[in-house]
């Protein structure tokens, strides 16, 4: 139809809808007045009166007949038709309530779940980043200043443009003498334009406000240049006085960088790539890239860059391929090739397998809940068979009962979706408190009109899934023999294969999670026995840092002396010790210098993990020694050539031999090489779940400046208590040391198994529910099985069928349901487990122990399901089973 | 549906609509002019008469109003919209070209 018919039709059809009494009346009157007219004109033919109206009536086709014809015609009756079965649905389900609320509750969960776990696919892995067109920003690496000028110039014809960030710490001093440690990003002047952030006060910078970066990137910015603050700091520490713009940063006599602006609240650096202090800068200061050419292999800077309006990522990359070979041939050490990447694929490369695979494991349990209420829906209109016969016997037509059994469904799913966005609120609250830290946007995870749209499509979906076998079921009753057979031989026809078809895809369904949270399991047993090299229970950690003017910073060394001596000191203290890095709280740092390489043939730490200690360390962490000795006092000093290797490193460069007072090769500058003098056990530095590369460890005073600031206080009982005393300890040495990242070390563990528990929390919790429900479905088929069955069993038992024949009958046709689901959920799992690869630790995906496992816990589960019904079958009494006609 | 078997499909519609052109009539009027201008030919039952009627209403090319009609009784009369006369010309001229075209093939001599 033509939409502009339209505006002249609605208003009719909207008046055979509102106004129906109206309508009624008058199609009434009308026919009436036709057959007074007809019945007149038969008189005047003189047919007798009664012979003359039975003429009339039979002219229409029957009066009532033609009316409805009319009302069909006017489409009042489809509308109608639908309200009445929603009353009619709604009176049935309230006859009902544990069926009712049974269906809903179950369909509440799968929503619930699917809708909980939804919400944070969706603003982590969906919405697109909070940037202008962020679909086109691209992330291409780490550069040094050469590199970037490079970079910048030959790839002018794919990217509109491109800046440089990098985050780093800074230290600001307070009017007390004390400092403040902030999270401050250097950045090319461009940086928000290109990236599309908003100034809500002040500025934004121009090409003036840059200045040359700082040489030590400790350092605050020089006078002269310019800050951009972060709304949060500038709330934090200056209580939104917009009076502070035009005004040096640092306030008690020391100069520092001019503000010049304030961000937009909420603005954040989202690809965690770009900054290494794992915080969102507090602070901007613009910054200009030289060009130092000496220095190549120093990285300073992450680039974004913005792809040109329809250039494809693939091109773009060409055309970077291109400029590194060129980069290459020019200067032979340059050696890093760069990979373009979205930025929000980057950000989210991490956790993105984790989300799919729970995403995945929710859609199956909203499956399954589907199925588990087509079944319930199958059993109901199996006992309804009678009355649904009825209805087809009296000309209740095939699409009216399609349509009542679907709106039943509808009218269950509605309920089971509101209450599942309930259940999906509380979840998501529960959700965000567990979920590991390094989920991107976890803040922006909220129930918005996305995922209730998500919900809703969802609820519909289901209502079709459950709604439609069974409606198609009860269309079809075989009236004839359902009225003469007393409504028990059809149980055996399709509606018995449907029902169990719909149980063993339940059992396959949840066998497939089942599946998925046993590989969870088993990587969260793996990860809690792994031996990570050392014993992070009664350590407390703490980072402590400071501002070392230039020329000044000699005077670290002695000072990381006076620490360590007055921390061992305290009371309850059993060893102290400080390290560049201390495991767990940082990435991997192979070291990466520009020094020639050594003859192939000597052993050598290049490409190795690199970590610079106190003496100490290995007794404070106690990771075992394995030969030779540690480090003592007088190791720390420049010029003392030695190091502790770990044994990965030693099996590696010394196989079949001691290492112990041999030479080994460091790319180091001016220090070729270093005497090893122990082996100790390796250490599992970045992450427990991750063996990490090979260590070589170098004292603190190896380099001469003293470097460590991660410390690490052993003490026999609970850490916490000794953070107070650590505080107060360390500010009474120097006030200007900045404290950070208290906490015990158990934390780091916690928070490195997080990503792992939390993975098997849910999926455990969705696989409980789905063998929950696949149970209760195999269950319920059964039961209904022996219900129908009564009479035939009891003639079975008559004649002489002993009850653990029938109780095995019963208990058979469970176990080959449960049979049949479980060698298509394995066949699936097969397929499908391989998606977690990435989640798991120490076990492959198709792990036979584990798939061995779970069936045979699986078929105990079937067998307990079908034990119920089947001891009901057996201990029926013949002579009333007979009766039960 | 009891539709009139042998009544092209869409037919009564031409009719009913060019009836009504000539002037507003009420169903029973219609259904005696139907039988007067088409004798036994177009069998037109009462029954799917008013369904039609109904159907031509709700598409908007009838409209329907009561008044009195000449036997002294309240009375549906049914009669033409601008709409209505419209689409009375697109079928007409549909209808002439198909029977304009049968008839056509019809003297058609055999070789």
């Amino acid at each position: 139809m033509r939409p502009d018919q339209w505006l002249y039709t609605i208003p009719l059809r909207l008046r055979s809808l509102v106004r129906r009494d109206r309508v009624e009346q008058e199609l009434d009157e009308e026919l009436r007045c036709h057959l007074e007219f007809e019945i007149r004109e038969n008189i005047a033919r003189r047919m007798d009166p009664r012979e003359a109206r039975r003429r009339a009536m039979a002219g229409l086709d029957g009066l009532e007949h033609c009316k409805e014809e009319c009302r069909d015609m006017r489409h009042i009756n489809l509308v109608e038709h639908l309200i009445k079965d929603f009353a009619y649905a709604f009176r049935t389900l309230c006859k009902s309530p544990l069926f009712a609320l049974t269906a809903a509750g179950t369909i509440a969960l799968g929503i619930g779940a699917s809708t909980a776990i939804f919400s944070v696919t969706d603003a982590v892995l969906l919405r697109p980043l909070p940037y202008r067109n962020p679909e086109r920003l691209v992330l291409a690496g780490t550069f040094s200043n050469a590199d970037y000028s490079d970079f910048r110039d030959g790839t002018r014809g794919v990217f509109e443009d491109m800046g440089g960030v990098s985050v780093s710490r800074a230290f600001v001093p307070r009017e007390d003498g004390s400092a403040e440690q902030l999270s401050r990003a250097l950045i090319t002047t461009n940086f928000f334009r290109l990236i599309g952030a908003s100034i809500a006060l002040g500025r934004d910078f121009t090409d003036a406000d840059a200045v040359p970066q700082p040489s030590d990137p400790q350092v605050l910015m020089p006078p002269g240049s310019a800050a951009i603050l972060s709304y949060e700091y500038w709330q934090r520490r200056y209580g939104g006085d917009a009076a502070i713009l035009g005004h040096e940063m640092v306030s008690s006599g020391q100069r520092g960088p001019r503000i010049v602006g304030v961000l937009a609240p909420g603005f954040k650096l989202l690809a965690t790539t770009l900054s290494n202090t794992g915080a969102d800068p507090d602070f901007w200061v613009a910054n200009n890239i030289g060009y130092d050419n000496r220095h190549r292999n120093l990285l300073t800077a992450g680039a974004v860059a913005r792809l040109k309006a329809g250039m494809s990522l693939e091109r773009a990359q060409q055309q970077v391929d291109a400029l590194v070979a060129t980069l290459r041939a020019r200067y032979p050490t340059f050696d890093r090739p760069f990979r373009l990447e979205p930025m929000h694929r980057r950000m989210v490369a991490e956790v993105r397998p984790a989300l799919l695979a729970l995403m995945g494991a929710v859609m199956f349990l909203l499956l399954i809940a589907c199925a588990n209420v087509a079944n319930l829906l199958l059993v109901r209109a199996s006992l309804r068979e009678r009355e649904l016969a009825v209805r087809a016997a009296l000309g209740g037509g095939r699409w009216r009962l399609i349509r009542q059994m679907l709106v039943e469904a509808l009218l269950l799913s509605v309920v089971g979706t509101l209450l599942g966005v309930l259940l999906a609120r509380f979840g998501v609250r529960e959700l965000l408190t567990i979920a590991p830290a390094n989920v991107p946007r976890l803040d922006t995870v909220m129930i918005d009109w996305r995922v209730l749209l998500f919900a809703a499509a969802a609820g519909l979906a289901a209502a079709a899934i459950f709604g439609l076998a069974p409606a198609w079921r009860a269309s079809l009753p075989d009236v004839a023999q359902i009225l003469r057979g007393g409504g028990r031989t059809a149980a055996w026809g399709a509606g018995t294969l449907l029902r169990n078809g719909v149980v063993v895809a339940e059992v396959a369904l949840s066998f497939v999670l089942l599946v998925g949270s046993g590989l969870m399991l088993r990587s969260f047993i793996e990860l809690l026995r792994v031996d990570p090299g050392y014993d992070p229970h009664g350590v407390l950690t703490v980072m402590v840092t400071r501002q070392w003017e230039l020329g000044r910073q000699p005077g670290r060394l002695p000072l990381l002396r006076e620490i360590q001596t007055r921390l061992r000191a305290l009371p309850g203290v059993e060893n102290a010790t400080a390290a560049l890095g201390l495991p767990l709280s940082h990435g991997p740092s192979p070291i990466n210098l520009n020094v020639p390489r050594g003859r192939p043939t000597e052993p050598t730490a290049e490409g190795a993990d690199f970590e610079e200690v106190l003496p100490g360390y290995f007794e404070t962490l106690r990771t075992p020694l394995v030969a030779g000795r540690t480090f003592t006092d007088d190791d720390n000093a420049p010029g003392r050539r030695v190091a502790v290797i770990d044994e990965l490193l030693a099996a590696k460069q010394f196989p079949s031999q001691s290492p112990i007072g041999k030479r080994i090769r460091i790319p180091w500058p001016d220090i070729p090489w270093v005497e090893v003098i122990g082996v100790v056990r390796h250490q599992r530095a970045w992450s427990l779940a991750d063996p990490g590369l090979e260590t070589i460890y170098l004292t603190d005073g190896f380099g001469g400046v003293g470097v460590s600031r991660h410390w690490a206080i052993r003490t026999a009982g609970d850490p916490r208590t000794l953070a107070a005393a650590v505080r107060a300890e360390i500010a009474g040495i120097d006030k200007q040391l900045v404290i950070t990242r208290m906490q015990p070390m158990d934390a780091l563990v916690d928070r490195d198994q997080a990503k792992t528990r939390f993975a098997l929390l849910l999926i455990g919790t969705f696989a409980a529910i789905a063998v929950l429900l696949a149970s209760v479905g195999l269950y319920g088929v059964l039961a209904t099985v022996v219900r129908q069955r009564t009479a035939e069993i009891g003639v079975r038992m008559a004649l002489g069928a002993a009850p653990a024949g029938i109780f095995k009958l019963v208990v058979g046709h469970g176990m080959r349901l449960g049979a049949a689901g479980i060698a298509i959920g394995l066949l699936a799992a097969l397929g499908l487990t391989r998606a977690m690869a990435s989640m798991l630790v120490g076990v492959r995906a198709t792990d036979p122990a584990t798939f061995v496992a779970m069936a045979v816990l699986f078929f105990f589960i079937a067998a307990a399901a079908s034990w119920l019904p089947a001891r009901r079958a057996a201990g029926l009494d013949p002579t009333a089973a007979l009766r039960e006609e | 549906m009891s539709k009139p078997s042998d009544l092209v499909q869409g037919t009564l519609d031409i009719l009913l609509l060019k009836m009504l052109a000539l002037e507003p009539l009420h169903g029973w009027a219609i259904s005696q002019r139907l039988k007067q201008v088409s004798g036994n030919i177009l069998q037109v039952s009462d029954g799917s008469l008013y369904p039609a009627l109904h159907k031509l209403e709700q598409a908007g090319w009838i409209k329907a109003e009561w008044k009195t009609s000449e036997l002294g009784r309240r009375a549906k009369f049914y009669s033409l919209t601008r709409r209505g006369r419209g689409q009375l010309a697109r079928q007409a001229a549909d209808w002439e070209r198909l029977s304009g075209a049968i008839s056509h093939v019809m003297r058609l001599k055999e070789a």
